[in-house]
């Protein structure tokens, strides 16, 4: 095995394998940190599993300009994905090196003219070769959309995933897309967070498609794609064959050219909750006020969840009074230290029956209510009390943002947020 | 108890029955989100979780393996006044599962029964007809009816076997333990409906009960092969082998030096009802101080009862006079003389045992084991010669 080609660009197109081979969800599997290089005439396939998900890039002159691929001989090496990228970068970005198999080390030298000194860097070579599972060839899902408007939207409701073992089915991040629609959702199942977004360049397909990403590969998808340069992405979903099971149940998301990213460890059977039924019920009291009133408020509210209760995971609890004759926003919290705040020049969008209607909620949920929704504009909060419940069993507070308008990415977002109440 | 509001289950006792009073209520439920807690989590976080409802009306199953805490006086106690000032306000879209949580509280007992349910399930089985009382099942009922369940069919005879085998010298068995037995039985015999005495020798032959139970069984047969098969089965799966043969010897020790008194007894003429009432006065001495220059003995005392330890039970001496299954009272398989032999050969090897296994520090044990199998050929008549016991004298 030996190939000569140029540190940046081979550096750069590994960046996608490594994040999958070190990604830190791997512990304990069999191929993790290690990264599988199949060289041959025209191409390199570089492969990653990390058991949770796999990748497989390939890396040529026709798909990377300015690579200046050259194979002197085929094989197929192992290597430890950490030390060979210190290794990569440690010449120079724009130099071009030959890497080369002498006994069980693998050997990268710098190309440089005969008469001046040779330098090298070596490392071990692994053993067994990384098997990626079977590509499914059939998939009963497909759906295109603009990379960034993918990368956003998962970014932006990421932190709302589940954390409980044994609510698994929040532990994963939806994904719905239609023509020119698309819906990111995450939630722990006492607080959502929802990002609609419109454009015309969700391409989407003919029809509504759903796709579960489970939690371990959230963030790997997200950091992968953000450092590619593809305009869309593909995102392909297949069930398991149950006649082979080297082909499992697995979400592809091809971009670039030749990279697939292959997710596995999905839930099929997961059945994500009708997020509509909370964002299109008509709640008895909708008022809404300007985010920015809320700074000094939420930073008042934060003050109090000191931080021996953060140390100690009590929760921090905190009552909102909508108090409409006043026209005011006020909020309130006890443990131990005391808050009374208030949210002035509320307006009311509709009302019930109740003067001073309230709620009371984990105080973490209005930080984030004020935290994940931008600086300015009007924030709409809807809620219903407890009387006037259709069965007792009050719906959670919806918080909804301002539409952001981006005419760079032509898109619009609607972020909203809906969060369980306290029976306190 | 307020029948409109049992969403609160105190679940106590053996595993089997609370795992399935668990999983009825899983399947009665329908659709839930299910959390699970213990003493990991602070009090306030589980309060929150029960007190918050989902987001989608779902109902919720929250499960307590122990008490969540709370920080008192800079330390972190179970949470038992905390949680019975909210089980009132448990809301009804939440079943709470306190599952084997353990408390002395009357009054945490008394605020449960007012809004919920308490179902206690016996933790251990009593292993003899005559110490049963009201409803309670003896062990190897419970062993038959346990199979019976997953179709599998096994005699009183076996049943007891496998009961033995797990709580020799005991007049009850944690059914817990039971249970476990009984899987891996299950697991092991796969299949097949029918289960013989050779599974049941098979699954329990490593355990150090059931080789000190059978070993005294072959013992009284004379049965040196068996004795041996036993003694090799042991070591086998032994973490440390010194440890598990000086286990052995001991209880030999205290075995054999019973029936040398019942059978003292016996030549003195008193009568078999009578050996208990003699026997029962020698109490159970323990060691008492920290250094090896301190230790001190004393009268053991239980702490429940409060009553002195007794070294013998009733139930063990009764089991010498009785005929077990094939094999004839242990106090008629030996004579007076050979309980004194064995006696002697028992005494002699102890401490020579003790004293191999400390120089070896658990690198060699071929002697130990070589010494414990001796004893048998002593026990099993053999060995009728003290001259040919003469390398267990210490140096």
């Amino acid at each position: 095995m030996k190939f000569s080609i140029n540190v940046e660009k081979f550096m750069k197109s590994l960046v996608p394998v490594e994040i999958i081979a070190n990604k830190k969800e791997n512990e304990g599997y069999e191929s993790a940190g290690r990264i599988t290089f199949d060289v041959s005439k025209d191409k390199i396939v570089a492969k990653a599993h990390g058991g949770t998900a796999a990748i497989s890039a390939v890396i040529s002159n026709d798909n990377i300009p300015n690579l200046n691929y050259e194979c002197k001989e085929d094989g197929v090496i192992t290597i430890m994905a950490e030390q060979f990228m210190k290794t990569l970068s440690s010449f120079p970005p724009s130099g071009d090196i030959t890497i080369y198999m002498d006994g069980q080390e693998i050997t990268a030298s710098l190309n440089v003219d005969e008469d001046v000194d040779e330098q090298i860097q070596t490392v071990f070579s692994e053993s067994g070769e990384i098997k990626l599972p079977n590509l499914s060839s059939k998939f009963k899902k497909q759906a295109t959309i603009n990379r960034e408007i993918f990368v956003d939207g998962m970014d932006k409701v990421q932190f709302a995933m589940g954390f409980e073992k044994t609510v698994a089915h929040y532990m994963c991040q939806l994904f719905e897309i239609e023509k020119g629609k698309a819906r990111f959702a995450a939630g722990s199942g006492a607080r959502f967070a929802i990002a609609d977004i419109e454009s015309k360049n969700i391409l989407g397909a003919n029809s509504k498609q759903t796709f579960i990403f489970p939690k371990a590969n959230v963030s790997p998808i997200i950091s992968i794609l953000k450092n590619t340069t593809s305009t869309n992405i593909t995102i392909k979903e297949s069930p398991a064959n149950v006649d082979n099971s080297n082909n499992p149940a697995q979400i592809v998301i091809d971009f670039d050219e030749g990279i697939s990213l292959i997710v596995l460890a999905i839930d099929t059977a997961i059945k994500y909750p009708d997020l509509n039924k909370i964002l299109e019920f008509d709640y008895p009291y909708k008022v809404s006020s300007d985010i920015s009133q809320w700074k000094y408020v939420v930073v008042g509210i934060e003050a109090t969840n000191t931080k021996d209760i953060k140390k100690e995971h009590e929760m921090h609890n905190a009552n909102v009074v909508a108090m409409l004759d006043k026209k005011v926003l006020f909020m309130e919290t006890k443990s131990p230290t005391k808050a009374k705040r208030q949210i002035k020049d509320m307006k009311i969008l509709q009302q019930g029956k109740t003067k001073e209607p309230s709620f009371c909620c984990n105080s973490a949920y209005i930080l984030e209510a004020y935290g994940k929704g931008g600086n300015s504009g009007d924030v709409i909060l809807e809620f219903e009390t407890k009387e006037e419940s259709d069965d007792g069993r009050v719906k959670p507070v919806v918080v909804r943002f301002p539409e952001i308008v981006n005419s760079s990415k032509d898109t619009l977002e609607k972020f909203t947020i809906f969060f369980a109440t306290s029976n306190r | 108890m307020n029948e409109e509001k049992q969403n609160i289950y105190w679940l106590k006792g053996n595993y089997v029955q609370r795992n399935s009073i668990i999983n009825n209520i899983k399947k009665s439920f329908g659709d839930f989100e299910l959390f699970v807690y213990d003493d990991e989590y602070n009090f306030k976080y589980v309060e929150q979780k029960i007190l918050e409802s989902s987001c989608f009306g779902n109902n919720r199953l929250i499960i307590l393996n122990n008490w969540p805490v709370v920080k008192k006086a800079g330390k972190f106690v179970r949470a038992t006044d905390p949680l019975k000032k909210i089980l009132s306000s448990v809301p009804e879209d939440c079943i709470l599962i306190l599952n084997n949580l353990q408390t002395t509280s009357k009054l945490f007992a008394e605020e449960v029964k007012k809004v919920g349910k308490i179902k206690e399930f016996e933790q251990h089985a009593q292993k003899y007809h005559y110490r049963l009382k009201g409803d309670q099942k003896l062990a190897t009922v419970w062993v038959t009816d346990s199979l019976k369940t997953k179709d599998k069919v096994i005699n009183t005879d076996n049943a007891s076997f496998l009961v033995d085998a797990i709580s020799y010298n005991e007049s009850t068995v944690n059914l817990d333990n039971l249970f476990l037995l009984l899987k891996k039985l299950c697991e092991y015999v796969g299949n097949r409906k029918k289960i013989t005495k050779e599974d049941v020798f098979v699954i329990c032959s490593h355990l150090r009960n059931f080789v000190v139970w059978s070993l005294y069984d072959a013992c009284d047969k004379n049965d040196i092969d068996r004795c041996f098969d036993l003694i090799e089965n042991c070591i086998a799966s032994a973490r440390n082998v010194g440890e598990e043969v000086i286990g052995i010897v001991y209880s030999m020790v205290w075995r054999y030096k019973l029936l040398f008194m019942c059978k003292e007894l016996s030549v003195k003429g008193v009568a078999e009802k009578d050996v208990w009432g003699k026997l029962s006065n020698i109490e159970k001495l323990e060691r008492k101080g920290g250094s090896n220059f301190q230790i001190k003995l004393s009268v053991g005392v239980d702490k429940k009862t409060n009553v002195r330890k007794k070294m013998y039970s009733r139930a063990m001496i009764d089991s010498l006079f009785k005929k077990f299954r094939d094999k004839d009272p242990s106090v008629s398989c030996y004579n007076y003389n050979e309980l004194l032999f064995i006696n002697l050969a028992l005494n002699r090897a102890l401490p020579k045992i003790r004293s191999l296994d400390f120089v070896r520090a658990g690198f060699e044990n071929a002697e130990i084991v070589i010494i414990l199998k001796i004893l048998c050929m002593v026990i099993c008549g053999k060995i009728k010669n003290i001259s040919q016991l003469s390398f267990l004298q210490m140096d």
